[in-house]
């Protein structure tokens, strides 16, 4: 075995440790079981090939995801999860309610939150059960939620047959403003602040008292 | 404190938002189903409650006072108004090294605990510096960040040698310490043997010598005295890396002073000079000892103010400095504000011994021409304070203080070692 092939060996071993100790943790495992099968389902109808690409890029998507700890690229791979429930939404959801698509909604939320909660690990805080507990509970509620909605929703507009369009346009337009009212006063409030402090920014050391 | 809308505020709403969108534009709910949950996750945390509050209620330590080295427990207790996720960080001053982690992410629903196990690793007088404490709601769309400074010092002791030795007797004061004195009088020690003479009493005739030499004979003794010491501290630099820095080594040999002195019953004073002057009157006793040393941990060196504000305006000495006072300095004699204050203490009539501490060697990279004045810079300084007569002792850290005491005082008792 010359040296380049050993030392090739030696980096690998290196990466697979790393995995296994950064990447291995439950709620990540279910953020790539999560990943891996919107990649399949969404491009199923494509072929071998598209599907393996898929799942491949979910991964890298994913991995850097996890590994910057960046709020940008969790948008990012949340964004292309989403991009495969659309894909998928012309196969393995093609004709199912809108209760189903809401729970692939749901999905790409528990996706986003697993990578999140996986965030406190990687910067070594001790992190109570509860929290994550907690998060699984909301990110449930948030779903099961969603679903109740969209079941509701369905029912009205199955209802109504004739398909009065104003209402989710009327209902659309209170919600936007419902959160206007919410978003303006937080941000024209004196507490609210531009700088916000980045977990692990050293600060400097608060004045002595005289 | 501020508080913000969390990227998981804007992920929730534009998606939610962007479904209903294209739910009106297409005509098909589908789109508005996959961002159901997201409008739904937006309307339980505002359920939730919005902004929650954890405050810091109290913070313990294991101990108040450690040794370099030592390990120390610091507690900190929390307190939530509601229930919510609370990401806590607590921040450390550079003397301490956790050796747990300093963050935590729970729950807090009424109290919550974190427990810090640190090692002083630095000498000095600090603690916890920072809280920083980020709650948010269970969906995380809202948080709050609240910075709190924590009061608390833990004071860091270098570990210090005891000194056998006193720095002699320059001027005594008239109450009974372990300086032996020039004069004679009644004490321990030994001065003299001679006749009797008129006016002493009868008590001082000594009877064997008296019976030996068949005439009246007394012994004279050296009475013991104190004396009244002022430690001056130059802290105006700290050269060096780590621990071997002139600062520790000031402080370290500053405080087996102290305390010797202190033990022989000699008034002591503390004059921390840096860019600015910090005065510890003189006086007795053990609880004074805690005062002295509490003060020298807290030594640190200062920011030089800019020049408008200080001006070129000498250090004034403090009114109530004793005028007997022997003044021992420990300083690498680099600073002019100090140089200058012992020549004016000097021109007072206080007799000025200074302990000077070796200066570590600087980085490779200082060219040694810079390296030559700076060495010759020093030497005149050094021959500047000893031609207005002050005693310099140079010590090298890596020496022990008594060894280099021990050697030198026997010549400073006669006189004045190298004038």
């Amino acid at each position: 075995m010359n040296n380049l092939t050993r030392s090739l060996i030696e980096r690998l071993r290196s990466v697979l440790e790393h995995i296994a100790d950064h990447h291995a943790a439950p709620e990540l495992l279910v953020a790539v079981i999560i990943m891996t099968g919107w990649a399949a389902a969404g491009f199923a109808d494509f072929g071998f090939f598209a599907v393996i690409a898929a799942i491949v890029f979910g991964w890298l998507l994913h991995g850097v995801a996890a590994e910057t700890g960046g709020f940008g690229w969790l948008w990012l791979s949340t964004g292309v999860l989403l991009l495969y429930i659309v894909f998928a939404r012309s196969t393995v959801l093609a004709g199912t309610s809108p209760v189903w698509m809401a729970a692939a909604g749901a999905t790409a939320l528990a996706y986003n939150e697993a990578v999140r909660t996986n965030h406190w690990r990687r910067r070594r805080a001790r992190t109570g059960v509860a929290a994550f507990t907690g998060s699984v509970a909301a990110v449930l509620a948030a779903g099961l939620l969603g679903m109740a909605g969209m079941a509701a929703a369905q029912f009205v507009a199955d209802g109504a047959q004739s398909g009065r369009w104003w209402q989710p346009l009327a209902a659309a337009t209170l919600f936007g403003l419902a959160v206007s009212l919410l978003v303006l006063p937080t941000l024209r409030s004196p507490e609210s602040s531009r700088e916000r402090w980045t977990p692990g920014t050293r600060l400097p050391a608060p004045p002595k008292p005289k | 404190m501020t508080r913000h809308l969390t990227h998981r505020f804007w992920l929730c709403f534009l998606i939610g938002w962007g479904g209903l969108s294209v739910a009106v534009l297409t005509r098909n709910l589908d789109m508005a189903a996959v961002g159901a949950p997201f409008l739904a996750a937006l309307t339980l945390s505002l359920i939730d409650g919005w902004w929650p509050v954890v405050t810091p209620v109290s913070v313990a330590v294991s101990s108040s006072r450690v040794v370099e080295g030592d390990e120390v427990d610091f507690t900190f207790t929390f307190q939530a108004a509601q229930r919510a996720v609370a990401d806590i960080e607590v921040q450390l001053p550079g003397t301490f090294e956790a050796t747990t982690t300093t963050r935590m992410v729970d729950v807090v629903t009424d109290t919550a605990e974190l427990k810090i196990r640190a090692r002083a690793v630095r000498w000095g007088a600090s603690g916890p510096e920072w809280i920083v404490i980020i709650t948010r709601d269970r969906l995380a769309v809202s948080e709050r960040i609240m910075r709190c400074p924590v009061e608390m010092s833990v004071r860091v002791h270098p570990p210090a040698e005891f000194l056998s030795t006193l720095i002699p007797l320059y001027r005594e004061r008239p109450v009974t310490g372990e300086h032996r004195s020039r004069a004679k009088g009644t004490g321990s020690e030994f001065a003299e043997v001679r006749p009797y003479r008129y006016g002493d009493s009868i008590r001082m005739i000594h009877p064997q010598l008296t019976a030996r030499r068949g005439t009246p004979m007394v012994i004279e003794r050296h009475p013991d005295r104190s004396s009244t010491m002022v430690l001056l501290v130059d802290s105006a630099q700290d050269l060096g890396v780590g621990l071997e820095t002139t600062l520790r080594w000031t402080v370290t040999a500053a405080m087996a002073l102290g305390a010797r002195h202190l033990q022989a019953q000699d008034r002591l004073g503390l004059l921390d000079v840096g860019h600015t002057l910090r005065w510890v009157p003189a006086r007795l006793g053990r609880r004074h000892l805690h005062t002295v040393v509490d003060a020298l941990l807290a030594t640190e060196v200062t920011v030089r103010q800019p020049q408008s504000e200080q001006g070129n305006a000498p250090l004034e000495l403090p009114a109530n400095l004793p005028p007997s006072a022997t003044i021992i300095t420990i300083s690498p004699l680099l600073s002019e504000s100090t140089l200058s204050l012992l020549v004016a203490l000097r021109s007072r009539g206080h007799e000025i011994i200074v302990i000077k501490p070796t200066v570590p060697d600087p980085a490779d990279d200082v060219s040694p021409l810079a390296r030559r004045i700076f060495d010759v810079g020093n030497r005149l300084n050094e021959q500047w304070l000893r031609h207005r007569g002050a005693m310099i002792i140079p010590w090298s850290p890596n020496e022990s203080l008594q060894h280099i005491l021990s050697r030198v005082i026997p010549k400073l008792a006669r006189g004045r070692v190298g004038t």
